[in-house]
C-alpha cells in the first residue's frame, strides 16, 4: 500500500498532464492552474526539510568533533543569523539582511564564479592536447574558432576566417548539438513513459 | 521606582526627539489639484533632500484628518544620483491606494515614529478603519467571482421608521482581493512625506498640509480634421481625444461662421473661467465670482456618446447639414465651404466643457476615401475559448532589408530579407518575387519555396544598384486554398515595393509597400467591438495595415467589482449592492438586472414602493380639495417619489415578464439560479460583434458594416476546444513511440534477445565503486542542480538507487549532497531502501544524504570542500548542471578521484568530457538506469528509442530530399517549434 497509492497518484496525474498538452479546454487549463497553486503552496514546506537536514548534519559534526567541525559552526550561525535578520528587520534595501546579501553572499558567489575562468583554461589545455586524430581535429577547430572571435585573427588570416568560424559553429557544431538534443528529447519521453506506465519505480525509493 | 522609570522614559524620548535631525525633513511640500480630471486627483510636490543624505525612498502619507495619515505610495531614488531637477512630483490619482493581502492587520505606526505620531503604515485590513473612510472616498472592492456568488451573505439593514429596509451583500474584508480608494471632489485630504536613507533610517515627516480635489473641465480634443466630400456631399470629422477620457460624457461637433470667431473665443474663455471659478469655490474661496453666462455660439452638427468614436460624418442635403441627433437642419454653403469653421466640445458628467481649436474643411473627392479590405471574425480554433480571431485583408509580404552577400561588397550580389504575414484561412505554398527595372523590364524572378525570410538576388549590373528597381509579389497557394476559386486573386501580383538607392546609407533601401496600388502605411485600421451587454461599441484597437491577423482577447470573467456601500463591524463585513446585470434588453436597450437574493429583493422592493407611495398625498377629496399634507411636501420630492415608484414597479415587473429574467427567477434552488446567472452573464458579456474603420487619421475614413458570419450571426462567442489541432504531429509521434515501446516490450517478454549498444561510462560504474572500496574512501554522488520536476533529476535518482545498492553490498560509504529541498527526502528514501534491499540497513546514515545550499556557487563551495576534506575516491555527477559543472569536476580531478558524469545539458558536456574519466552523453543518462537494472521490460524501452531515431532519420532524409526539389508540404506539416 505504501508504494501502490503513490504509484496510482503518479500514474493518474501523469496521464492527466499528458492529456493537458493536447486539450486546451478551460476545464483542463483550470485544473492545471489549480495544480500549480498547490505546488506553490506545498513547495515552501520542503524548505523546512532542507533546514532540518543542514542543522542535523552540522550539529552531528559539531557534537562528534569531526575534522574541521569549526566550519559547521560558521555554517549554522550564518544560516540562522541571516534568517533572523530577514524576519526581524525585513528584506528591503538598507536592512541587515540586504547588507549580508550584498557584502557576503554576492562577493563570495562572484569569487566562486571567477574561478571558472581558470578552470576553463586548465580544461582547455587538457582538451587540446593532440594525442589522437580526433583530438587534433578538435584542436584545429578550436584554434580557427578562437582566431575567428578576436580582431587579431582577422588581421592575420583575413576576413575569410570569419566565414570558416561561422561555418564550424553553424554546421558541424550545430549538427552535433541537435543530434544530442534529439537523443535527449527521446530519452526524456522514454523515461517519462516508463514512469507513466509504472515500469520505472526507482524514484519511489529502492528497487523496481 | 515608578517615578524613576517615568523620568528615564522621558529622558530617552527627549534624547530621541533632540537627536532628530531637522535638516532631513522634506521641505516645500505642496498639494494642488490635478487639472483636466473628474475631481479624483491631487498632485503632491516637494523638494528632495541633498544627494549627500543618501536617500533611497520618499514615502508619502495621506489622511482625511491631520491626526491619522496612511502610507499611500513612495518615490524610489538612486542614492548615487539623487533626484535631478530639484522637485519630486507624485500623482495621487487613478486608485493608487488600496487594501490587499499585504496590508497590515491593525493600525501600525510607521517605523521610527514616536507613540502618538499621525504617520501610519498602509490602511489596515480592519473593517472599522476601512468603514470610517467610506464617506471620504469612492471605495471600490474587487472580489473573486466564485466568492462573490457563493460566499456573499445577505444583509438587511435595520428598518427605518417607515419600515423601509435596505438589502446589501456582505463579505469579510479578507474576501476582497483589493479595495481601492479614490479621492472625492470637494473633500479635504492631508498629506505628509518622509525620507528613508540607505541605512533604512526613517527621517522625521514633513509638516502636514492639505489639499482639495476639484472637478475640472476635460482636456480639449486635438488634431481636428474636416473633409468635405464633394461628390457624396458628406462632411467628415476626425480628431484625437486627450489622455484622460474617463470623465467625458459626450462629444459634440459644432460649426460657426468665420465672422463669429470672436464669439467662439469669448465662449472658450468663459468655459476656462468657469473651471477656474469652480476650483476656487471647491477650495473654499467664498469671494470668487462666477463668470457671466455666455452661450455656445456654434450650431450643433452631431453628438458622439462618451468617447466611443473619434470620427463622425454629417450628411448634406438641399443647402443644409442634417443633424440627426437633434433632428434639425444647419445651413451650409457648399459654394464657400471656407466660410465655416468647426470645433469639438468635450463635456464631462458634471457639465464642464472643453473646446478644441478651430478647423476649416478641405474639399476632396470620394475617390480618395480608403477602400475597405475583406475582414472576418471567428472563434479562435484550438484554444481555451478566450479569443476571437480577426483577419483583415490578404496575406502580405514585404522586403525589409537589402545587404551585400558575403564580405566582398560586390554591388550585384545581394541578400534580401523579407517579412511574411500569412492569414490562417489561406495556405501558402510559395511566394513569387518579380524584379523589374525602371523601364518596366523584368530582369529576375525568385520563387521562395522554403519561407525562411531571406533569399539572394544577383543584379545584372551595378547600374541596377544605383538606379534602383521595383519588385512585384504574389503567392502560390497550397492544397484546398489553391483549389478555392475565391482565392484566385492571391496568385496575382497585388503587392509591389520600390527599392531605391539611399545616398546616406550608400545602400539599397526598400520603400513603402503598395497593395492593389494603395500605399499600405498611409492608412490605419480601427477595430470597434460591442458585446451583448454593452450599450455602445468601443474602440478595441488601432493597428497598422501590416497587421492582417490578430487575436482579440475575450477573457473569462474572473472578478466582480463592487462599490463599498457600508460596513458591519459586528459581522466583520463590508457591504455592497448585490444587484447584477445579465445583459441589455434587446427592445429597450436598458440593462436587465436581477439580484443574487431574489426573494428578499422582491420583498424589499415592494417595501420601497410602499414607502414612496406613503410620500405621495392622497388624491383630492370628492369636493376637489387637496389634503393638508400635500401643501407641506416639496413638489420635487413628490415627483421623485412618483418616478421611483414607476421605476421600481418596472423593475419588479421585468423580473417576471422579461423572458430572460423570468427564466432565471423561476429557478427555486439558489445554487442552480446562481449558476444560470453566471452562464447567461458570461455568454452575453463575451459575445461580441465587430466592425472596422480604415482611416488616414485626417478625416478620410470608411466604416465597414458589422461583420456577419456564414450562419448569419453578428455576435461571435468564443468557445473552449477539446483538442488542440496544432499538436497533431506531436500526438502522432507520441502514439508511434508508445506503440514502439509496447512492441519492444512484447519482444523482450517473448524471450527475444535485443541488442543494446554497450555504454562505456555505465559499464565502468562497477569498477568505480570497486575502486572506492579498495581505497577505503567514500564515494560522492551529485544529483544535479534542478528539482524533481526535471526528468534528468529523476534519471539521476534512478542511477543513485543502483549505485547505492552496489555501495551497500561492498560496505562503501556514499555521500549525496543535495541542492534542492524537494529532492532531499526522495534521495534519502532511495538510499535508505537501497541499503535495505542490499541487506545492510544498519549501514545507512541519514546524514550521508544532506542539504548543502540552494544557491549555485554556495553549493559548489560545499561540494568542493567535501571532495577535498573527505578525499572521495569516486565522484558521480548525474543530472542537469550549469556553470558549476567545471568547478566541481576540476576539483575532483585535482583530488585524484575517478569521475563518472552524465548530463543532458549540451553546454556542459564538453567540460565533463574533458575533466571526467567517463561521460554519459545526453540520452545515455536516461538509458543508464535501464541499463543498470538489466530488466528486459526497461531495456525494451531503450530499443524503442532506437526505432524512433530510425524513423526520425528517415523523416530528415526524406524531408531534405523533398525540400531540395521544392516540395515543402512535408516540412510545413511539422510544427516550427
Amino acid at each position: 500500500m505504501k508504494r501502490t497509492i503513490p504509484l496510482i497518484i503518479v500514474i493518474t496525474l501523469c496521464f492527466l498532464f499528458a492529456a493537458h498538452t493536447f486539450i486546451p479546454h478551460k476545464i483542463s487549463q483550470d485544473f492545471f492552474d489549480w495544480y500549480l497553486d498547490w505546488v506553490r503552496a506545498i513547495a515552501p514546506f520542503s524548505v523546512v526539510l532542507g533546514i532540518m537536514s543542514m542543522t542535523m548534519n552540522h550539529s552531528a559534526r559539531i557534537q562528534r568533533k569531526t575534522p574541521n567541525w569549526h566550519y559547521s559552526i560558521v555554517t549554522l550561525v550564518g544560516l540562522y543569523f541571516t534568517a533572523a535578520a530577514g524576519f526581524i528587520w525585513g528584506t528591503q534595501e538598507g536592512t541587515p539582511y540586504m547588507w549580508i546579501f550584498r557584502n557576503v553572499q554576492m562577493p563570495m558567489g562572484a569569487t566562486m564564479f571567477a574561478l571558472l575562468a581558470f578552470y576553463i583554461a586548465s580544461a582547455a589545455y587538457k582538451a587540446f592536447r593532440a594525442r589522437s586524430a580526433e583530438a587534433t581535429v578538435l584542436l584545429l577547430a578550436a584554434i580557427v574558432v578562437m582566431f575567428g572571435q578576436v580582431p587579431i585573427g582577422v588581421q592575420m588570416f583575413g576576413e575569410g576566417i570569419l566565414d570558416v568560424t561561422q561555418w564550424i559553429l553553424d554546421v558541424p557544431n550545430l549538427a552535433s548539438k541537435r543530434g544530442i538534443a534529439l537523443g535527449v528529447g527521446l530519452g526524456m519521453v522514454a523515461t517519462s513513459l516508463r514512469i507513466m506506465l509504472g515500469i520505472e519505480r526507482t524514484y519511489l525509493g529502492g528497487g523496481q | 521606582m515608578r517615578k524613576t522609570l517615568c523620568f528615564l522614559a522621558f529622558f530617552i524620548l527627549t534624547i530621541i526627539v533632540c537627536h532628530s535631525d531637522n535638516s532631513m525633513i522634506v521641505r516645500n511640500l505642496t498639494v494642488e489639484d490635478n487639472p483636466y480630471d473628474d475631481g479624483t486627483g491631487l498632485i503632491i510636490r516637494f523638494e528632495p533632500l541633498d544627494r549627500s543624505a543618501r536617500i533611497i525612498e520618499y514615502r508619502l502619507y495621506r489622511g482625511v484628518t491631520p491626526e491619522t495619515l496612511f502610507f499611500i505610495g513612495s518615490v524610489e531614488v538612486n542614492p548615487n544620483t539623487g533626484i535631478p531637477g530639484g522637485e519630486v512630483t507624485f500623482y495621487d490619482k487613478d486608485s493608487r491606494v488600496y487594501v490587499d493581502v499585504d496590508s497590515p492587520r491593525r493600525m501600525r505606526n510607521e517605523r521610527g515614529q514616536l507613540p502618538g505620531s499621525p504617520i501610519y503604515r498602509a490602511v489596515p485590513r480592519d473593517v472599522g478603519v476601512v468603514g470610517s473612510l467610506l464617506e471620504h472616498f469612492y471605495t471600490f472592492g474587487v472580489i473573486d467571482k466564485n466568492i462573490f456568488y457563493r460566499k456573499t451573505t445577505k444583509h438587511l439593514s435595520e428598518p427605518t421608521e417607515e419600515g423601509h429596509q435596505e438589502l446589501l451583500g456582505g463579505l469579510r474584508i479578507e474576501d476582497f482581493l483589493i479595495i481601492y480608494f479614490d479621492l472625492m471632489p470637494g473633500k479635504e485630504y492631508f498629506y505628509s512625506v518622509l525620507a528613508v536613507d540607505e541605512r533604512r533610517n526613517f527621517h522625521p515627516y514633513a509638516p502636514i498640509i492639505s489639499g482639495i480635489a476639484s472637478d475640472n473641465q476635460p482636456q480639449p480634443a486635438t488634431n481636428l480634421y474636416v473633409k468635405w466630400i464633394e461628390d457624396t456631399q458628406v462632411l467628415n470629422f476626425e480628431f484625437d481625444y486627450p489622455l484622460f477620457t474617463g470623465d467625458i460624457a459626450q462629444t459634440s461637433i459644432y460649426m460657426i461662421d468665420r465672422a463669429e470667431i470672436d464669439a467662439f473665443e469669448a465662449y472658450k474663455q468663459f468655459m476656462f473661467e468657469l473651471d477656474k471659478w469652480n476650483r476656487l469655490t471647491t477650495e473654499g474661496d467664498t469671494l470668487a465670482v462666477r463668470p457671466s453666462e455666455i452661450n455656445n455660439p456654434g450650431q450643433l452638427l452631431t453628438v458622439i456618446p462618451a468617447t466611443t468614436r473619434n470620427f463622425t460624418s454629417v450628411q448634406y442635403e438641399d443647402g443644409h447639414l442634417i443633424n440627426e441627433v437633434a433632428d434639425s437642419l444647419v445651413v451650409f454653403d457648399i459654394e464657400d465651404t471656407q466660410s465655416h469653421v468647426f470645433y469639438v466640445v468635450l463635456e464631462d458628467y458634471s457639465g464642464f466643457q472643453s473646446i478644441s481649436e478651430l478647423a476649416i474643411s478641405e474639399t476632396v473627392n470620394s475617390e480618395l476615401l480608403p477602400i475597405l479590405p475583406n475582414f472576418m471574425v471567428r472563434d479562435k480554433p484550438s484554444d481555451k475559448g478566450d479569443a476571437n480571431e480577426i483577419i483583415i485583408g490578404k496575406p502580405l509580404v514585404q522586403l525589409t532589408r537589402v545587404s551585400f552577400r558575403g564580405r566582398a561588397r560586390d554591388r550585384t550580389k545581394l541578400t534580401i530579407t523579407y517579412d511574411y504575414s500569412p492569414i490562417p484561412t489561406v495556405g501558402i505554398r510559395s511566394i513569387n518575387f518579380r524584379f523589374v527595372d525602371n523601364f518596366g523590364n523584368t530582369f529576375d524572378s525568385v520563387t521562395e519555396h522554403f519561407l525562411d525570410n531571406v533569399f539572394n538576388l544577383d543584379l545584372p549590373s551595378e547600374r541596377y544598384f544605383y538606379e534602383g528597381f521595383k519588385v512585384y509579389m504574389s503567392f502560390n497557394l497550397a492544397g484546398k486554398s489553391g483549389r478555392n476559386e475565391s482565392n484566385r486573386y492571391l496568385s496575382e501580383e497585388y503587392l509591389s515595393q520600390s527599392i531605391h538607392y539611399d545616398e546616406d546609407l550608400l545602400m539599397l533601401k526598400p520603400g513603402n509597400l503598395y497593395s492593389d496600388g494603395d500605399e499600405m502605411m498611409a492608412f490605419r485600421y480601427q477595430i470597434l467591438k460591442q458585446s451583448r451587454s454593452d450599450r455602445l461599441p468601443r474602440i478595441q484597437s488601432r493597428i497598422t495595415p501590416l497587421i492582417n491577423f490578430f487575436d482579440d482577447f475575450v477573457g473569462y470573467e474572473m472578478y466582480i467589482g463592487r462599490g463599498i456601500a457600508s460596513y458591519d463591524v459586528e459581522r466583520n463585513q463590508l457591504l455592497f449592492d448585490t444587484t447584477i446585470d445579465i445583459t441589455l434588453d434587446p427592445e429597450t436597450g436598458s440593462p436587465l438586472m436581477t439580484n443574487i437574493f431574489y426573494e428578499d429583493f422582491v420583498r424589499i422592493t415592494r417595501q420601497q414602493i410602499a414607502h414612496y407611495q406613503s410620500i405621495i398625498p392622497l388624491a383630492p377629496d370628492e369636493e376637489g380639495n387637496d389634503s393638508e399634507v400635500q401643501d407641506e411636501i416639496d413638489p420635487f420630492v413628490i415627483e421623485e417619489a412618483m418616478w421611483m415608484i414607476e421605476h421600481l414597479n418596472n423593475t419588479l415587473e421585468n423580473q417576471t415578464s422579461n423572458p430572460i429574467l423570468s427564466e432565471i427567477n423561476q429557478i427555486r434552488n439558489h445554487r442552480d439560479r446562481i449558476s444560470r446567472i453566471i452562464s447567461l452573464r458570461e455568454y452575453n458579456r463575451r459575445s461580441f460583434r465587430y466592425h472596422i474603420v480604415k482611416t488616414n487619421s485626417q478625416a478620410l475614413f470608411t466604416i465597414s458594416d458589422i461583420y456577419v458570419d456564414a450562419n448569419g450571426n453578428e455576435y461571435i462567442y468564443p468557445t473552449s476546444d477539446w483538442f488542440n489541432n496544432n499538436t497533431i504531429p506531436m500526438l502522432v509521434a507520441t502514439l508511434i513511440f508508445g506503440f514502439l515501446v509496447f512492441y519492444s516490450y512484447s519482444l523482450t517478454k517473448s524471450g527475444k534477445d535485443l541488442f543494446i549498444r554497450p555504454i562505456a561510462g555505465i559499464e565502468e560504474i562497477d569498477n568505480a565503486v570497486g575502486r572506492a572500496t579498495e581505497m577505503g574512501r567514500p564515494m560522492l554522488f551529485v544529483p544535479g542542480l534542478t528539482s524533481i520536476d526535471d526528468v534528468a533529476t529523476l534519471a539521476a535518482l534512478s542511477i543513485l538507487g543502483h549505485i547505492t545498492k552496489k555501495a551497500a553490498q561492498y560496505d562503501t560509504k556514499i555521500l549525496v549532497p543535495v541542492s534542492d529541498y524537494i529532492v532531499l527526502p526522495i534521495a534519502q528514501q532511495i538510499v535508505k531502501e537501497s541499503y535495505s534491499i542490499a541487506g545492510r540497513p544498519d549501514s545507512f546514515d541519514s546524514n550521508d544524504v544532506f542539504f548543502v545550499a540552494f544557491e549555485q556557487f554556495a553549493y559548489v563551495a560545499g561540494v568542493n570542500g567535501i571532495m577535498i576534506r573527505q578525499k572521495t575516491a569516486t565522484n558521480f555527477y548525474m543530472g542537469y548542471f550549469f556553470a558549476e559543472a567545471l568547478v566541481m569536476t576540476e576539483t575532483g580531478n585535482m583530488t585524484g578521484a575517478i569521475q563518472v558524469a552524465g548530463t543532458d545539458a549540451v553546454t556542459q558536456i564538453p567540460f565533463f568530457i574533458t575533466t571526467c574519466d567517463y561521460t554519459l552523453i545526453g540520452e545515455e543518462l536516461y538509458a543508464a538506469s535501464a541499463y543498470l537494472s538489466k530488466d528486459p521490460m526497461i531495456l525494451g524501452t531503450l530499443k524503442s528509442q532506437d526505432y524512433t531515431k530510425l524513423i526520425i532519420i528517415i523523416c530528415i532524409l526524406v524531408g531534405t530530399i523533398l525540400s531540395t526539389i521544392n516540395v515543402t508540404g512535408m516540412i510545413n506539416w511539422f510544427p516550427a517549434e
